[in-house]
C-alpha cells in the first residue's frame, strides 16, 4: 500500500500521489539547489569575470589591485588590443568560413548518396570514413605536418582548411547520412515521377530537408575552429596569415607586462562566438548532445 | 546507441534507387580523397615515419626500425610523463565523471523546464569560451602573489611564495586545479540526457518507497545512467591521455620535467627539437593506447545495453 509509512496519515486523508510526494520534498530543497547551482556558475565563469576586471584596468591598478573592479574604468585598453587582432580576426573569419564551406559540401554530397542509393562499395566506403573516429589527433598531427610541409601548405591558410575539411567532415557525414535515411520516400517518388535528376533530388529534397542538422555541425565546427591554436600556432609563422588564437598567443608574449591589453585582446576573441550562440544555442547544445559519440 | 535521438527510417534503406555508377561514386569522391589524402596518409606515414631518424622535412632520412621506441622507453624524462599522464587522466576522470554527475542531478531535481534549460545553457556557454583564454587567466590565479595566493593568505593557509605552477612539487597538482569546479562540459548534457529518458514510473516508485536524495541518486539513479557514466569516463580518459595544453600555455613540462606529458613530449620532440621520427613514436604509441580503450569502451557499452535489454 502507499504511504502506509507516513505517520501522520490516517485512512480518511487523501492518498499522496507520487508526484505530490515528489513536489514536497522538493519544495524544501529547491532553494538550496538554486543557491548551490548559482554558486557553482559564479565560480565557474569567474576567470571571464577576472579577464573582463583586469582588461579595464591601467598597469598601475592591476600592481595595486589586480583581482577586483578598480575604477575609473580604461577603455583604452581596448582600442589598442584590437588594433592589432583585428586582422587576426578577419584571417580567422576566412579560415573558418572556407573549411565550412569545404566540409558542408563534401559531406552532404558523401551523406546523401551514402545515406539514399544503394551501389558497390557503399558499406565499405561508409565504414572507412566512419572509421577515422577511432584516430585520434595525436596520431596524426605530426605527419600532417610533413605532409603539409610537401605540400608546401605550410604557413598559408590551406594548412589549416584542408586537415579541417578532413577531420570535420568525418563526423558531418555519420550524422548526414542518418538524416538523409530519414527523408520520406514519398517525396523522392514524386520528383522522379516528374522527371527529377540525381542533382535535382539533391538539390530541391535532399539538401532543404537537412538544413537543420548543417545547423547543428556548422555551429559546433565553427567554435572548434576559432578557437583552434595548437595546430595553427604550428602552421603559420608569418602575422599576415596568423589566425585569432596564435595571434593572440604571439600578442600574450609581447605583453607579459601589459595585463590590460592582453585582457582585452581575449575578452575581445570570446566575443564573437558569444554573439553567435545567442542566436544558435539550441543548434549548439544539440550538437553537443550528438557530439557525444566523437571520441 | 542509445543517446542520439536522431530520425532514422531503417525501412527506407530497402527503397534505395540504382543511378549510373560514376555520378554515385562521384558524389563521395571528394570526401573519399580528403579522407585518404588528410586522414589516411597521415595516419600511415606516422606508423612509418616513426621508424626513421626523420629530422627536418625535405631532409633524407633512414630506416632505424624501433630505435626511437626503444629511445623513447629508455628515457627517464618520457618514463615520467607517462606517470604524470597516468595521474592526470586518472583525476580528470574521476571529476568529469562525477561533478557533472552531481551538476546534472542537481539541475534534473528542479522539476522546472525553464530554469532547467538556464542552468543547462549557463554551464553550456562557458565552453564558448576559447581555452586559451581560460586557461592563461588560470596562469594569472596560479602566479605568485595571484588570486590562490591571496585566498590561503586570507584564509591563514601557508600559500605557495613561489607560484604554484612554478614550484615542482605543487605544479602538477596546479594543473589539476584548472577549471575549478570543473562543471561546464558536454558531461552535464549526457547525464541530464540520460536522466530525462528514465522513466517517470521508476523516479514515482522511488519517492513513494521514501528514496529521496543521494540515496535516490546513488542507489536509481546511478544504475540507470550506467552507460552514460562509462561513455564520459572513456571520453574523459581519452581526452586525458592526449591533452597538453595547460603544458602548452603556461609550464612547457617544467619545472624541471615534473609536468610533462607524452603529448608535450611529442610537440617539443617534433616542433622544437625537430625530430619527426620520435615524435610519431609518441603519436603511435598514444594511439595504440587510447585505441584500444575505445575498443573496450565498444565493448563495455554494448555488453551495459544487452543488460538493460534483457531487464
Amino acid at each position: 500500500m502507499i504511504a502506509t509509512r507516513e505517520p501522520g496519515l490516517t485512512q480518511a486523508a487523501p492518498l499522496p500521489t507520487p508526484a505530490r510526494v515528489i513536489r514536497q520534498r522538493q519544495s524544501g530543497m529547491r532553494w538550496g539547489l538554486h543557491s548551490l547551482l548559482w554558486i557553482l556558475a559564479i565560480l565557474e565563469f569567474y576567470p571571464m569575470v577576472l579577464a573582463v576586471f583586469m582588461s579595464l584596468k591601467t598597469n598601475t591598478q592591476y600592481y595595486l589591485h589586480p583581482f577586483s573592479l578598480s575604477f575609473p574604468l580604461d577603455f583604452g585598453n581596448y582600442s589598442q588590443a584590437f588594433s592589432v587582432i583585428w586582422h587576426y580576426m578577419l584571417n580567422s573569419v576566412a579560415v573558418v568560413t572556407l573549411s565550412l564551406a569545404g566540409t558542408l559540401l563534401v559531406s552532404t554530397l558523401a551523406g546523401f548518396v551514402i545515406g539514399r542509393y544503394q551501389f558497390p562499395g557503399r558499406n565499405l566506403l561508409y565504414y572507412m570514413l566512419i572509421g577515422l573516429m577511432m584516430v585520434p589527433g595525436v596520431l596524426t598531427m605530426v605527419p600532417m605536418f610533413v605532409l603539409i610541409s610537401h605540400f608546401h601548405m605550410v604557413d598559408s591558410w590551406w594548412g589549416l582548411v584542408f586537415p579541417y575539411i578532413a577531420g570535420g567532415e568525418i563526423f558531418s557525414i555519420f550524422l548526414l547520412r542518418q538524416f538523409m535515411m530519414g527523408i520520406p520516400q514519398e517525396l523522392f517518388d514524386a520528383a522522379q515521377v516528374d522527371g527529377a535528376s540525381i542533382w535535382q533530388e539533391f538539390w530541391h529534397i535532399a539538401l532543404p530537408s537537412v538544413l537543420p542538422i548543417l545547423g547543428v555541425i556548422a555551429v559546433n565546427h565553427v567554435v572548434g575552429w576559432w578557437n583552434d591554436l595548437i595546430w595553427p600556432s604550428i602552421v603559420l609563422t608569418s602575422q599576415k596569415w596568423m589566425t585569432l588564437m596564435p595571434g593572440l598567443y604571439s600578442f600574450t608574449g609581447q605583453n607579459q607586462a601589459n595585463v590590460g591589453p592582453l585582457m582585452a585582446g581575449y575578452v575581445i576573441g570570446s566575443i564573437p562566438l558569444v554573439i553567435l550562440f545567442m542566436f544558435t544555442s539550441r543548434l549548439f547544445m544539440e550538437g553537443m548532445n550528438s557530439g557525444a559519440f566523437k571520441l | 546507441m542509445a543517446l542520439t535521438d536522431a530520425p532514422v527510417a531503417a525501412k527506407s534503406a530497402k527503397r534505395l534507387r540504382r543511378q549510373p555508377l560514376w555520378i554515385i561514386y562521384g558524389f563521395v569522391f571528394p570526401a573519399m580523397a580528403m579522407a585518404l589524402v588528410f586522414d589516411y596518409y597521415p595516419a600511415l606515414s606516422g606508423l612509418y615515419l616513426s621508424m626513421t631518424n626523420t629530422m627536418e622535412v625535405g631532409i633524407q632520412s633512414q630506416f632505424v626500425g624501433f630505435s626511437n621506441y626503444v629511445q623513447l622507453f629508455t628515457s627517464s624524462i618520457f618514463l615520467n610523463s607517462l606517470w604524470h599522464m597516468l595521474v592526470l587522466a586518472v583525476v580528470g576522470m574521476t571529476i568529469g565523471t562525477v561533478v557533472p554527475l552531481l551538476v546534472a542531478e542537481m539541475i534534473f531535481h528542479l522539476m522546472n523546464g525553464r530554469w532547467r534549460y538556464v542552468y543547462r545553457l549557463t554551464f553550456l556557454i562557458k565552453m564558448l569560451v576559447p581555452g586559451m583564454v581560460v586557461v592563461e587567466v588560470w596562469g594569472y590565479i596560479l602566479s605568485v602573489g595571484g588570486l590562490l595566493d591571496k585566498i590561503c593568505h586570507f584564509l591563514g593557509l601557508p600559500g605557495g611564495s613561489t607560484g604554484w605552477l612554478v614550484d615542482q612539487h605543487t605544479a602538477l597538482p596546479a594543473i589539476m586545479f584548472i577549471g575549478f569546479p570543473w562543471v561546464a562540459g558536454v558531461g552535464i548534457l549526457i547525464y541530464y540526457a540520460g536522466l530525462v529518458a528514465i522513466d517517470p514510473e521508476i523516479l514515482d516508485a522511488a519517492a513513494v518507497d521514501g528514496s529521496g536524495g543521494l540515496h535516490r541518486v546513488l542507489n536509481v539513479d546511478v544504475p540507470l545512467v550506467l552507460g552514460q557514466v562509462k561513455l564520459i569516463v572513456i571520453l574523459s580518459a581519452i581526452g586525458g591521455f592526449q591533452g597538453y595544453f595547460a603544458q602548452f600555455l603556461l609550464t612547457q613540462g617544467g619545472p624541471g620535467w615534473s609536468t610533462m606529458v607524452p603529448g608535450y613530449y611529442m610537440y617539443q620532440s617534433a616542433f622544437v627539437n625537430g625530430d619527426m621520427g620520435l615524435a610519431s613514436a609518441v603519436g603511435v604509441f598514444l594511439f595504440v593506447l587510447i585505441f584500444s580503450i575505445t575498443l573496450m569502451n565498444m565493448k563495455y557499452l554494448r555488453s551495459s545495453q544487452d543488460y538493460a535489454g534483457q531487464r
